[in-house]
């Protein structure tokens, strides 16, 4: 045992002293990880800020404005902060005072009720600054029935900046609340009072539907938080998990290149058994394994206020994952017959284990199909467990399948692999 | 004797320079690190394989329907509750999902299986019938993570469908007090919406689906490719292949130039290759050419500096793969490879531009999905072009210290 303790700590301090290994245990996952936590961990918090200006005085207008706004407000975690005009709205959406910005027309009467595939998306939007007048034309002007002949479609403008979809969707959702309610007051107006006419008609036809739009009762949105979204707190060790494969695999593969450049034969002549030396590397390879994991654990905690989930369920996690993931990549890799195939096996294999098992997508983002197929890896199942334990707040009685499934693994995997480490070795 | 070397590898050349002979040792050069290249299979299933299988894989997830999924309840059961999520369902932003139970929207909404979730209280249809809106006895409730997008999203569209079956109860009521039928007008009202819905559903042709991925995809592989094959300048230096290159009679400069020009082969036809698989197989289109062709250059070219600049500063092939594998990881990452730089905080998206990956996806963003023209990427091709000049500079500074100045 002592030889196996020998080897082992020589093993470690060689992966740390590697600074291939070290980049692909440590490095790697955390900068990954910090990448990720920089992008999804602090969304969702402040509210954005959208300018509203109004063109018209009328109170009627006013009105409408008020109550579509108070419909979707709260669900969008909107500031909605009254602008003077349109110049003033674009000049401080341009210095970043504001996240975009809404102009309402001085005769708000007909507009898309926001369900339009027209509406603007970052992408879509110009250069710069960028202004996307008449969004939902297309849609309006085939509303035949209630459009007023000759009458202007006015629409509402959406100031939005190139390249933030969460305010440009915010400002959407405000257009599409006034928009509605204009609608609503077209229609009423349509359906109670006939279609508009032309001249005199068509201006009482006007304000039958701005009276309307403003009467339409008010309709705000209750909201059911359920909570801000962890998404760190799955992405951390979704990551882990993908760089827990590649440097296991990259660790049995410079025993493989051991074998091949004639290390392990020098072994042979000195007064240890083969089996201390393969137990000392498959403890090294455990070691260094289990803490790339639980370093990427403590720091996206401390840093970036990741939760990973109840702490003795997530440890449990970290060394079920851990000893399935080394027990695989340990012998998959030790198939190899030289280094090139080694290498196949750790970092190709590697990819593609993370690829089904959904390590590089947000959660729930494939179809069922691939979700299913995920579950023939142990990336889908480390997911399933580290998914129920950050997003759905479960504790350890929640992830007794997926640390099952892993035992499993490892049992299958780690006999084989210690059987064929041990080959390697004897070679 | 032309192009003797000193035991440096300083040049000792004493035949002049011959433009003639440059091009035969240029040529060469290309010709064996290509013969290297395609004889190793690993090169090309991660520069050729593993981009068009996660193209599929990823326009799966996210190509198809690309409409954001509501969870909805009705608690309510009546025919305005059963009108708002008829109107609802029509929206091409949302699909609608129904749900038994409130929790299973909650878990579903936290797992990410749903943008938000709704619930429409029992109520519903009672009080739009009174004209008491929602601030009546009932409510319609949001369930969600308000501020995230696909929250906003459902907010947006269910906002405008309760709005919708509130003005068509209330033309219902306005035609009452007329003295028409109330069920003559609620039809009228409901034809009029459905005539606006279908037409909203049917507003001309999309963009493939596979747009985004496709593009994205170019950008990453490219840079993954190019930077793991820095290894093989690893390799080539550690061997003392270089210095033996150096003692032949090629300058630096020509071995050096045929180790980029090897390299910028590779991406540009790796990257034309995708796309042609993009053009063909996912039907991703493009109106300039000219544009997707110089961006593809100017990706390469960038490419291959930092490839050649890891090949320089990496100690062992392991190591050159592993950085190479976290820099092209990371680089994507912030670059907007791995998902839109629109969907990520403002400092994000500026720390992003300190990547040349971030400057090559707005360029492919303004040819493909924009349908822009070259000019309009200039900005960003000349940016590129900067990354590649600089990093080809600092390559070729850490050549001739690392290998002509040690003699390799």
């Amino acid at each position: 045992m002592r030889v196996a303790w020998s080897v082992g700590a020589l093993e470690v301090r060689r992966r740390l002293l590697d600074r291939s290994a070290v980049l692909t245990s440590f490095v790697a996952p955390f900068v990954l990880a910090a990448i990720l936590g920089a992008a999804f961990g602090g969304h969702g918090g402040a509210p954005v800020r959208i300018g509203i200006a109004v063109a018209s005085p009328s109170p009627q207008v006013q009105a409408t404005v008020r109550e579509a706004l108070a419909t979707v407000a709260g669900g969008a975690r909107l500031r909605l902060v009254p602008v003077a005009d349109e110049r003033a709205l674009r000049r401080r959406v341009a210095v970043g005072q504001l996240s975009a910005g809404v102009v309402v027309p001085p005769t708000v009467v007909l507009g898309d009720p926001g369900l339009g595939r027209n509406a603007p998306t970052a992408a879509s939007t110009t250069a710069g600054w960028g202004s996307v007048r008449s969004w939902a034309a297309g849609a309006v002007a085939q509303a035949e029935a209630i459009t007023p002949p000759g009458g202007r479609r006015d629409v509402v403008t959406l100031v939005v900046p190139r390249g933030d979809a969460v305010a440009s969707e915010a400002a959407r959702a405000v257009a599409a609340a006034v928009a509605a309610r204009a609608y609503s007051g077209a229609l009423v107006a349509t359906v109670a009072h006939g279609p508009p006419g032309a001249g005199a008609g068509l201006e009482a036809w006007r304000q039958a539907a701005v009276r309307a739009a403003a009467a339409v009762p008010p309709l705000p949105l209750a909201v059911d938080d359920v909570g801000a979204g962890n998404v760190l707190g799955y992405l951390a060790p979704s990551m882990a998990v993908v760089f827990l494969y590649i440097g296991a695999g990259l660790g049995t593969r410079a025993i493989v290149i051991e074998r091949t450049e004639g290390t392990l034969a020098r072994l042979a002549v000195a007064p240890v058994r083969s089996g201390a030396v393969v137990a000392g590397k498959m403890l090294a390879l455990l070691a260094v394994s289990l803490a790339s994991v639980l370093a990427l654990w403590g720091e996206t905690t401390w840093l970036f206020g990741a939760s990973w989930g109840a702490p003795g369920a997530v440890a449990a996690m970290c060394v079920a994952v851990t000893l399935a993931m080394v027990a695989l990549a340990t012998f998959l890799t030790s198939l190899a017959r030289d280094e090139r195939q080694a290498f196949t096996a750790s970092v190709l294999v590697g990819f593609v284990l993370a690829l089904v098992g959904g390590n590089f997508f947000p959660p729930a983002a494939l179809p069922r199909l691939l979700e299913d197929l995920g579950l023939a890896t142990p990336n889908g199942w480390a997911l399933v467990g580290f998914g129920r334990l950050s997003l759905e707040h479960l504790g350890l009685g929640a992830v007794g399948v997926p640390l099952a499934v892993l035992a499993g693994i490892t049992v299958v995997f780690g006999v084989a692999a210690l059987a064929r480490i041990g080959r390697v070795v004897e070679l | 004797m032309t192009g003797c070397r000193t035991d440096t590898g300083r040049h000792a050349d004493t035949g002049g320079w011959s433009p003639l002979r440059t091009w035969t040792q240029l040529l060469a050069i290309v010709r064996a690190n290509r013969r290297r290249a395609l004889g190793d299979w690993r090169l090309v299933f991660v520069g050729a394989v593993l981009p068009v299988v996660i193209v599929l894989v990823v326009g799966l997830a996210f190509g198809g329907d690309q409409r954001t999924v509501v969870g909805v309840v009705d608690g309510d059961g009546s025919s305005a509750a059963h009108r708002m999520l008829a109107v609802l369902g029509k929206s091409p932003t949302v699909e609608v999902r129904r749900y038994a139970s409130v929790q299973e929207v909650r878990d579903d909404v936290l797992r990410g299986h749903l943008g938000a979730g709704v619930v429409i209280e029992a109520g519903f249809g009672a009080d739009m019938a009174g004209g008491r809106g929602t601030h009546g006895t009932s409510a319609v409730v949001l369930v969600g993570q308000p501020g995230q997008l696909g929250t906003i999203q459902v907010a947006a569209a269910v906002a405008a469908a309760e709005t919708i079956v509130a003005g068509e109860t209330s033309a219902a009521r306005a035609a009452m007090a007329g003295g028409n039928s109330v069920a003559v007008a609620l039809a009228r009202a409901r034809r009029l919406t459905d005539a606006l819905l279908r037409q909203a559903g049917h507003d001309g042709s999309h963009p493939s689906p596979y747009t985004y991925t496709a593009t994205a995809n170019v950008v990453l592989f490219v840079f993954l490719s190019l930077l793991v094959t820095s290894a093989g300048f690893v390799e080539a230096r550690r061997s003392r292949m270089l210095a033996r290159m150096l003692a032949a009679p090629a300058s630096p400069a020509t071995v050096v130039a045929g180790h980029l020009v090897s390299s910028a082969i590779l991406g540009v036809g790796q990257g034309i290759g995708l796309l042609l698989v993009a053009w063909v197989v996912f039907g991703v289109r493009w109106h300039s050419m000219a544009g997707v062709g110089l961006l593809v250059v100017a990706v390469s070219m960038a490419a291959t500096g930092a490839s050649l600049l890891v090949g320089t500063l990496a100690r062992s092939p392991d190591q050159a793969v592993a950085a190479g594998t976290v820099l092209a990881l990371a680089g994507g990452m912030l670059g907007g490879c791995m998902w839109p730089l629109d969907e990520v905080p403002s400092a994000m998206r500026s720390a992003g531009h300190l990547t040349p990956q971030a400057w090559a996806m707005d360029a492919f963003g303004r040819l493909v999905t924009d349908h822009g023209s070259v000019f309009q990427v200039l900005p960003q091709l000349g940016v590129l072009a900067g990354f590649a000049v600089g990093l080809v500079a600092l390559a070729a500074w850490r050549v001739r210290v690392a290998v002509v100045g040690a003699g390799a």
